[in-house]
C-alpha cells in the first residue's frame, strides 16, 4: 500500500459492509446523467466508472444505452452492484486500482467518479491515469466535495477525533478542481454545483442516530415540500458562478486535449 | 463468466498489454509480465497484489 494513501481498501469494504443495503444509501438523483445530458447523450459510449461504490450511476447510463464497465477497489462494492444489475444491463464489474487500471490506452469515451478523488493525497497522478485511458476528445467528470461549505469544517473535526469512516477526505473549491483538470491536458467544458436535499446535516444526524438505535426517516415530508417550492429558485442560483462556491457537492466535465 | 465486452479490453495494470483467459477459465494471463489475475465470482480482480507467477499454476 503506497503510504501516502490513507484512505485504505478496509475503509471500504468496512463502510459497503455496513452499507449494503442500498435502499439505505442516498442516491445522488441522477446528478451524473443529468450534467451529462446536455453535454452528450451516453448512449453508444463506452464509459468507466471508477470507484463505483452502489454503482447506481453506471446501471442508470447502461439502461440508457451506455455499455459501462464498474470498477471498485472493494470486492463488498461490486458484489452490491453485482445485486443491483438485471440480465439484460450492459454493466461490467472488475475489481482494480484506480491509480493502475487494466486497460489499454484511448479506450473508453467516458471516465467518471463521484465521491472518489477527494480520498487521496495524490489527486493528479490518479487523473492522468484516468485521461491515458481516455480516447482522444473523451470526456471525464469528476464529482467531489466543495472546499467552501459547512461540510468541510465538520469533516475535519471528525478526522482529527479519528471518527471519519474514510480515514482521510479532503475538498475542491472550483477553481481548484478545473485547475487541477486544466493541468491534467483536460479543456473545461462545465462546472456545476449542487445543494443535497435532504441537506448533508440531517444526513449525518441521521446517521449518527442509527449508532444510537434511533431510526430517522431517510427523506422527511418537510424536505420534499422546501424542495418543490424552491426548486425553480435552486435551479436559477446555482447557474451563478459565485453559488456554486456555496454548494456542497462540485463536479466538472472536460475533455481530453 | 466474465463478459465477454470486458474481456475484449482488459488489459494487464503494469503494462497495459491485453490478457488472455487461461484455458481453465480462472485466470487472466499477461505473457508480457509473465503473470495471471484471478477471476473470482466471474469479477476479474487486476489487483498487482493479487497477481500470481505464471510459472506458479
Amino acid at each position: 500500500m503506497n503510504p501516502e494513501r490513507v484512505s485504505e481498501k478496509r475503509h471500504w469494504n468496512d463502510f459497503w459492509k455496513r452499507d449494503s443495503d442500498v435502499s439505505e444509501v442516498y442516491d445522488n438523483e441522477n446528478r451524473v446523467g443529468r450534467h451529462l445530458s446536455g453535454i452528450a447523450p451516453v448512449a453508444g459510449m463506452r464509459v468507466l466508472e471508477v470507484g463505483a461504490g452502489t454503482g447506481r450511476d453506471g446501471i442508470l447510463m447502461a439502461r440508457q444505452g451506455a455499455s459501462v464497465v464498474s470498477l471498485d477497489y472493494s470486492p463488498v462494492s461490486l458484489g452490491i452492484i453485482g445485486g443491483q444489475l438485471s440480465g439484460n444491463d450492459d454493466v461490467a464489474l472488475c475489481c482494480a486500482d484506480a491509480f493502475a487500471l487494466p486497460f489499454p490506452d484511448a479506450t473508453f469515451d467516458l471516465v467518471f467518479h463521484q465521491g472518489l478523488l477527494e480520498h487521496f493525497r495524490n489527486p493528479r497522478e490518479m487523473i492522468a491515469e484516468h485521461r491515458r485511458v481516455l480516447r482522444d476528445g473523451g470526456l471525464i467528470l469528476v464529482d467531489v466535495p466543495q472546499r467552501w461549505h459547512y461540510y468541510t469544517p465538520v469533516k475535519r473535526l471528525l478526522i482529527a477525533a479519528g471518527r471519519w469512516f474514510a480515514g482521510w477526505e479532503t475538498e475542491f473549491s472550483p477553481r481548484e478542481l478545473e485547475s487541477m483538470l486544466a493541468g491534467c491536458g483536460f479543456e473545461i467544458v462545465k462546472t456545476y454545483g449542487e445543494w443535497l436535499n435532504p441537506p448533508i446535516w440531517y444526513r449525518m444526524l441521521r446517521k449518527s442516530l442509527i449508532g444510537a438505535g434511533i431510526r430517522l426517516p431517510m427523506r422527511p415530508g418537510i424536505f420534499a415540500l422546501t424542495r418543490r417550492a424552491f426548486a425553480p429558485l435552486r435551479e436559477r442560483a446555482l447557474r451563478s458562478r459565485a453559488m456554486i462556491y456555496t454548494a456542497v457537492v462540485i463536479g466538472t466535465i472536460a475533455r481530453k486535449k | 463468466m466474465v463478459k465477454k465486452e470486458l474481456l475484449d479490453i482488459l488489459a494487464c495494470p503494469r503494462c497495459h498489454e491485453k490478457v488472455v483467459l487461461s484455458e481453465d477459465g480462472g485466470w487472466l494471463i499477461c505473457e508480457s509480465c509473465g503473470v495471471k489475475y484471478p477471476i473470482e465470482g466471474d469479477i476479474p480482480i487486476m489487483l498487482t497484489d493479487r497477481s500470481v507467477g505464471i510459472d506458479k499454476r
